[in-house]
């Protein structure tokens, strides 16, 4: 089982794999996950499925990484379907002074 | 063919040629059981097609991680098609209709049979799948957790579970933004309803005023969670923590309520709305740049963690969002939100989850059990 401290280091990698890779075509998040044995950390990409697969490498900083191809994701209440346009990623944090109440 | 010849040869179907128990009814009239799906507590003839299409394998699809997989029999032709009557198509007297419920047995030599011997007096139609409607879809005294519930402007989420103001011990329920509060738009002293509208919801069914809700920022910025929280008003009671199966018999209660955090290949339950009761593993935690589709633009959301399932059908559908996600010791640790059509364990999609601690935290709740 990896450490709480593997989990760390692998959370750092995960951040270098986003500014690295982040801005590839086809990528709908990147996770972090582990492998079968639960030995070692693995970086997951979710890829789309309907888009030509990612060239990503099989090892970034020492971690596996292992694509999911998949669909993009919806809010499941049930609603239409509304197409994915371009977003800018800023880092912005959840605050408390954000909710809305009565 | 008048009514008595089609009852015969209903009976003549369903005993001789598909080899069906014949068992007293209720009120003295034959009653035909599917041996292979047990005694039957059904009434009329209709149960023979609930019993045929849904008591059977519908329950007994085995689910990985979760209890002891019920043992699915051979499947049969017989075991899914229907026999009724009804009145002819063309002419002033009745006819038999055979609905088969597999894609395909058109062609089965067993339809033909039933064309062999019946020629124009049968009706042969593809029905699909029967399935009963679930209890989370229905009007619910006590209130629990998994049942349809809305905003009176969105179609259906669940109800993912019951939690109190930190301040004043208030209780409410506990679901998504998109569920409770539409996406932003509601005020907060709107109405929540159990059952949701797309269930037959209306203002009849007020269980809640909507108290609380994190905004989803759908301009690029990211976003963390997906929640809200209504206060209960109305008459109903509750069931805090019971999780029940898709039959909505208890299964077990929420063990605690101080969140815990969900790990990679966590095994993990939840009940909803749509897909009732199902298990799935963690895949992935802390999946940042996703990007959620609502109705009315996307949220890019951090620090969610994916789900896939480990049973034959899907771990979510839309109607699940608010679901509360549980380990498999009814632990809390996320509160679904969102999910992908197709692509992961057998191609059922993948369900996302944001953290439930971090909801709790934000609304300044403290879920109840």
């Amino acid at each position: 089982m990896t450490s709480g401290n593997d989990m760390t280091k692998a959370r750092v990698c995960q951040q270098a794999f986003i500014r690295e890779y982040g801005h590839v075509a086809g990528i709908l998040g990147i996770g972090l996950g582990l492998t079968d044995d639960r030995t070692e950390a693995t970086i997951e990409v979710f890829v789309d499925q309907e888009q030509e697969e990612p060239d990503l490498p099989a090892t970034f900083e020492g971690l596996q990484v292992r694509k999911t191809p998949t669909t993009g994701a919806k809010a499941l209440a049930i609603d239409e379907t509304v197409d994915l346009p371009e977003v800018d990623r800023e880092d912005l944090p959840t605050s408390k002074s954000k909710v809305v109440r009565r | 063919m008048d009514m008595d010849s089609a009852r015969n040869a209903q009976i003549e179907i369903l005993r001789d040629m598909f080899g069906f128990d014949e068992v007293a009814g209720p009120t003295g009239d034959p009653h035909f059981v599917n041996p292979r799906n047990g005694t039957s507590n059904e009434t009329g003839a209709f149960s023979v097609v609930a019993s045929a299409a849904s008591a059977g394998r519908l329950q007994a699809e085995p689910e990985f991680g979760g209890p002891a997989p019920v043992k699915i029999p051979e499947w049969r032709p017989e075991d899914d098609v229907a026999i009724g009557i009804q009145p002819q198509r063309k002419g002033r007297g009745m006819e038999l209709v055979a609905l088969y419920q597999r894609p395909g047995m058109d062609e089965h030599e067993l339809i033909q049979r039933l064309r062999d011997r019946f020629k124009a007096e049968i009706s042969v139609r593809y029905a699909g799948r029967t399935r009963a409607l679930s209890w989370t879809r229905e009007r619910r005294d006590p209130l629990c957790p998994g049942l349809s519930v809305g905003h009176p402007d969105i179609t259906a989420g669940t109800l993912g579970g019951f939690a109190r103001d930190k301040g004043t011990g208030t209780l409410g329920i506990l679901s998504n933004n998109h569920v409770l509060a539409n996406v932003n738009e509601a005020t907060p002293g709107d109405a929540s309803w159990q059952r949701a509208r797309s269930d037959g919801g209306s203002s009849g069914e007020r269980v809640g005023t909507l108290d609380r809700f994190l905004p989803i920022d759908l301009t690029g910025a990211p976003n963390e969670l997906d929640c809200a929280w209504s206060e209960l008003d109305g008459n109903r009671g509750t069931d805090l923590g019971t999780i029940r199966d898709n039959n909505g018999v208890p299964l077990g209660q929420i063990a605690q309520t101080d969140p815990v955090t969900l790990n990679a290949l966590d095994t993990v339950q939840k009940v909803g709305r749509t897909t009732g009761h199902t298990w799935g593993v963690v895949t992935a935690v802390n999946v940042m740049n996703l990007q959620v589709a609502f109705e009315k633009g996307v949220g890019v959301f951090q620090n969610v963690t994916a789900i896939q399932t480990t049973g034959s059908s899907a771990f979510s559908d839309g109607g699940d969002s608010g679901s509360i996600i549980l380990t498999e010791d009814f632990r809390p640790g996320g509160l679904l939100f969102a999910g992908s059509k197709s692509g992961g364990a057998g191609n059922k999609g993948i369900t996302y989850a944001c953290n439930l601690e971090r909801v709790l935290d934000i609304l300044d709740l403290d879920l109840a059990i």
